[in-house]
């Protein structure tokens, strides 16, 4: 049983269909990234797992069953919404005794947390008085205060500056790796998604565009593209001709880097082969593969290339 | 830590935080509740109008400490984290009933107590602490209070947590103007029996105000919330 499973999940507030048909889950020690536009329908599914909103049809599930009916169930999961969830008025450490009291941690697990997240030095600082970026590590301490198995994540970077990110980075990839906690993010940072997540759901206006494990949608579907990048003066006419005679296909100039398609059984060797003994000199030849920005733009309708 | 007092802990601190809120509450106290009860113990003009001012005014700071106190909840961002916590709509409402109406009531009972013995002091009288008077202080007067912020709590968590200062106020004097009439009806100072009646009404307004909060749907909160 995956922690975090929707099966057929769909929402409408009144008229406009926001939520259709998605299905995904996520396994344990595994970070899964939601990725999508502004009213793609990501926090609706956040809130639909957190039991804030009830599904118009499907069920989200987490450990096999919804936490509207499953109170219970709550106390295994870590939240850190779009805002950070913590009293400006109180202390950091007063507001982390709240949550720890609500989830039975104690004083000495809340100093250790602060410490860890470089806030001790603040515990007694009000909220009101941090920056975006420590109330939002204040936020990531908050919710993981109690040892989740399941986290969810809205936005977890959201305002903080490139060393901050790569901090929260470092915090949820060794949560998800020691603790085998099963974390979801709703992210607008894709190089943030690629970096830290095993597998992604694009949403579009509420739909499933995409699902996969990142690697596999960076590769897409088809035959692997292939980039040779030639040995300068080298006739590019003439790289193009040999190179189609041996069954590549799909061929485009990318800058100077010549893009193609591998037909099945000729591996990328045989092609530097025929190149060489056709006289042709190469500089540098790789695989391809997209950028989760190209498969998220492709996704959305907009691919360019 | 049980959850209720855990809350009421956390209302309790963000209160003691909003200094002007409780010095506001503190003038309030000391001018519209101990004043009136300072005059009547020196005037000698009865005790019928302290056994009024003490719960009135348990209401009105209630109202004053309360106003904020779920909707804050909204404005800070704190809402969805907590709803989506381990924390009951019921043990939430309670929690901040407790908190909003515990301070009211121990500003309310310390103004007029402090008033009573004042104004026993500058008339040359016995302070006028009787056995009914201190139960009506300790019991009524803090179950009064806090069925005036759980009506308004629960109203905010009704609307989804949005602002109506107007239904919050009317709500309030509506408690006030009952709670008058009914010290009409009783009759100045009240009998040990009307006194029992209307704890035990109090108490049962309370326990179906919680059951009601039980029932409140969080996706009416959380659709108010962009």
């Amino acid at each position: 049983m995956p922690p975090i499973e929707a099966r057929g999940l769909s929402k409408a507030f009144g008229p406009r269909q926001v939520l259709e048909d998605v299905s995904f889950s996520v396994e344990a020690g595994q970070v899964f990234g939601l990725l999508g536009p502004n009213g793609a329908g990501k926090t609706t599914t956040m809130r639909l797992f957190l039991g804030l909103l009830r599904p118009g049809a499907g069920e989200a599930l987490v450990f096999g069953a919804p936490l509207a009916d499953r109170p219970d169930l709550r106390r295994q999961v870590g939240v850190l919404l779009e805002q950070s969830g913590m009293a400006d008025r109180l202390t950091a450490r007063e507001n982390l005794a709240f949550y720890g009291a609500l989830h039975e941690v104690g004083r000495e697990t809340i100093d250790d947390r602060l410490g860890r997240a470089g806030l001790f030095d603040r515990a007694d600082d009000r909220v009101g008085t941090f920056s975006t970026g420590m109330k939002r590590r204040l936020g990531l301490v908050r919710a993981t205060l109690h040892d989740p198995g399941v986290l969810f994540l809205d936005e977890p970077s959201s305002g903080l500056d490139p060393a901050a990110q790569a901090e929260i980075r470092g915090l949820i990839t060794s949560l998800a790796r020691q603790s085998g906690a099963a974390v979801l993010i709703n992210s607008h940072h894709l190089d943030e998604v690629e970096r830290i997540c095993h597998r992604v759901a694009i949403l579009d206006r509420g739909r499933l565009a995409a699902l996969g494990e990142v690697e596999a949608l960076r590769r897409g579907a088809g035959p692997r593209r292939y980039g040779v990048r030639l040995a300068a003066g080298a006739d590019r006419a003439r790289a193009e001709a040999v190179l189609e005679a041996a069954g590549a296909g799909n061929m485009a100039w990318e800058e100077d880097e010549l893009v193609l398609s591998l037909p099945p059984g000729l591996a990328p060797a045989e092609l530097l082969r025929v190149l060489v003994g056709a006289g042709i000199g190469v500089e540098e030849a790789r695989y391809r593969t997209r950028s989760l920005e190209q498969v998220y733009l492709q996704a959305m309708g907009r691919a360019t290339a | 830590m049980n959850p209720v007092l855990v809350v009421a802990r956390r209302e309790l601190l963000a209160l003691a935080r909003a200094r002007s809120v409780i010095g506001a509450g503190t003038l309030v106290g000391l001018f519209l509740g101990g004043m009136p009860v300072f005059t009547a113990i020196v005037t000698g003009s009865g005790m019928g109008g302290v056994y009024l001012q003490a719960p009135v005014l348990g209401v009105f700071l209630g109202y004053l400490f309360a106003q904020q106190a779920f909707l804050r909840e909204k404005q800070d961002g704190t809402i969805e984290t907590m709803l989506a916590s381990p924390l009951t709509l019921p043990a939430l409402w309670i929690g901040k009933v407790a908190g909003c109406a515990g301070a009211a009531a121990l500003i309310a009972v310390a103004c007029t107590g402090g008033a009573l013995v004042a104004g026993a002091l500058a008339a040359g009288v016995p302070v006028p602490l009787t056995a009914g008077l201190a139960v009506h202080l300790v019991v009524l007067v803090p179950l009064v209070s806090a069925v005036g912020v759980g009506v308004l709590g629960l109203v905010q968590l009704l609307l989804g947590l949005r602002e109506n200062q107007i239904l919050n106020l009317g709500l309030v004097m509506g408690l006030i103007a009952l709670f008058s009439i009914g010290q009409v009806v009783a009759g100045g100072v009240p009998s040990p029996e009307s006194e029992l009646a209307a704890i035990v009404a109090m108490a049962a307004v309370l326990v179906v105000l919680h059951r009601l909060a039980g029932r409140v749907d969080r996706e009416r909160i959380v659709r108010t919330i962009a």
